[in-house]
């Protein structure tokens, strides 16, 4: 009878130190999750608003301008008429570009016009790079599609504050 | 001797080749075959970074269009406003006064190619509004001015607040769209 009291006691406590070691086990693995991202791979100006810069993105120069007068200051959005997709690949064949010129992230988003769906959204695209063969999260069956292509934009100070963006009607061609 | 000779024969043979390659042509009925399809049209659109808005006057916008090649007749690159800093896309400017923490926002009154003055307040009334429009190079202005000009004697958000710092930022919508002059 002393024996069942005794292991009942021991039981109890057993839960109740599993218990705290399982409650301190979460909490400690919370914090060390929040460390990580808030202090590790991240610098302040990559981590705000959760954007980060776009660790696949290649150089990219443009062409020269063909204008003889004096380059407008602000920033460049490049146009897009037609963006090509593969189906079978899931990518864009179109670069999408932050022109060298430049002093501000650009964040591309492709949604379908209608509907909204997102297609693609990327990281920050620092000026002077370029996404290649850009992988889309959702790709449409073959064939054409009215888009929209989202450029927001966003300072390079550290803040990350949102600038002056576009949105630029184009058609996507899958094949 | 012979060297020379040789030499010469072979540009005469040459030279015979090529005359009578025309004949043969000319005796024989052909159609030419060609192909073309038009490049994609390329241009860069250059929007303003930052705009300073005047407190007493009404301010220009530039809007630059370059690089602009391969547009098919008949088409321009419009620029509209798509959608500014406040809820539903209005625009507006919000500052926080430094000293007591109030917070005011500054509707803006907006003009593009049509001319007429709209209220940045009324989203869907300015939704759309072409800003420029381009079918080559060049620079287009349209127009801002704080609605704080149209009330003199207004109060609270109707009134420009000294010493506050307002800011706000606004979407670009671009597209290739029939000139007027299409008339499609």
């Amino acid at each position: 009878m002393l024996k069942r009291i005794l292991f009942k006691i021991s039981s109890l406590r057993n839960r109740k130190v599993l218990a705290f070691i399982l409650a301190a086990a979460v909490l400690a693995g919370g914090a060390g999750w929040y460390c990580h991202d808030r202090f590790g791979n991240h610098t302040p100006a990559e981590s705000v608003q959760g954007l980060v810069v776009a660790d696949n993105a290649v150089d990219w120069w443009g062409s020269s301008s063909t204008s003889d007068s004096q380059p407008a200051s602000g920033t460049k959005i490049p146009g897009y008429e037609t963006l090509y997709a593969s189906c079978e690949t899931g990518v864009l064949k179109t670069n999408l570009i932050n022109p060298p010129d430049n002093t501000c992230y650009f964040q591309y988003e492709l949604s379908l016009d209608g509907s909204g769906k997102v297609l693609a959204a990327s990281d920050l695209l620092p000026p002077g790079k370029a996404l290649e063969n850009y992988a889309l999260s959702n790709i449409p069956d073959p064939g054409s599609y009215p888009v929209c292509l989202s450029v927001n934009t966003y300072s390079m100070d550290g803040s990350l504050q949102q600038m002056n963006g576009a949105r630029i009607k184009a058609v996507l061609i899958v094949s | 001797m012979f060297k020379k000779f040789l030499a010469s024969l072979t540009m005469a043979a040459a030279v015979g080749s090529l005359a009578a390659a025309p004949v043969c042509a000319a005796d024989s009925p052909r159609t030419n075959l060609t192909m073309y399809e038009a490049p994609d049209p390329t241009y860069t659109i250059t929007i303003p970074e930052t705009v300073a808005i005047s407190t007493t006057d009404t301010t220009l916008v530039p809007i630059t269009a370059s690089d602009v090649s391969n547009l098919p007749d008949g088409k321009q690159i419009s620029v509209t406003y798509e959608s500014g800093n406040g809820v539903y896309g209005r625009l507006y400017l919000q500052g926080t006064d430094p000293n007591d923490g109030t917070s005011y926002v500054m509707t803006m009154m907006i003009a593009g190619t049509a001319g007429d003055f709209r209220m940045g307040a009324l989203e869907k009334q300015i939704k759309g509004m072409e800003l420029a429009s381009f079918t080559d190079n060049g620079t287009e202005n349209f127009q801002l001015y704080p609605a704080a000009f149209d009330y003199p004697d207004g109060t609270g958000n109707l009134q420009i607040h000294k010493g506050v710092p307002y800011t706000g930022y606004m979407t670009y919508g671009i597209a290739l769209t029939d000139t007027p002059s299409s008339g499609k």
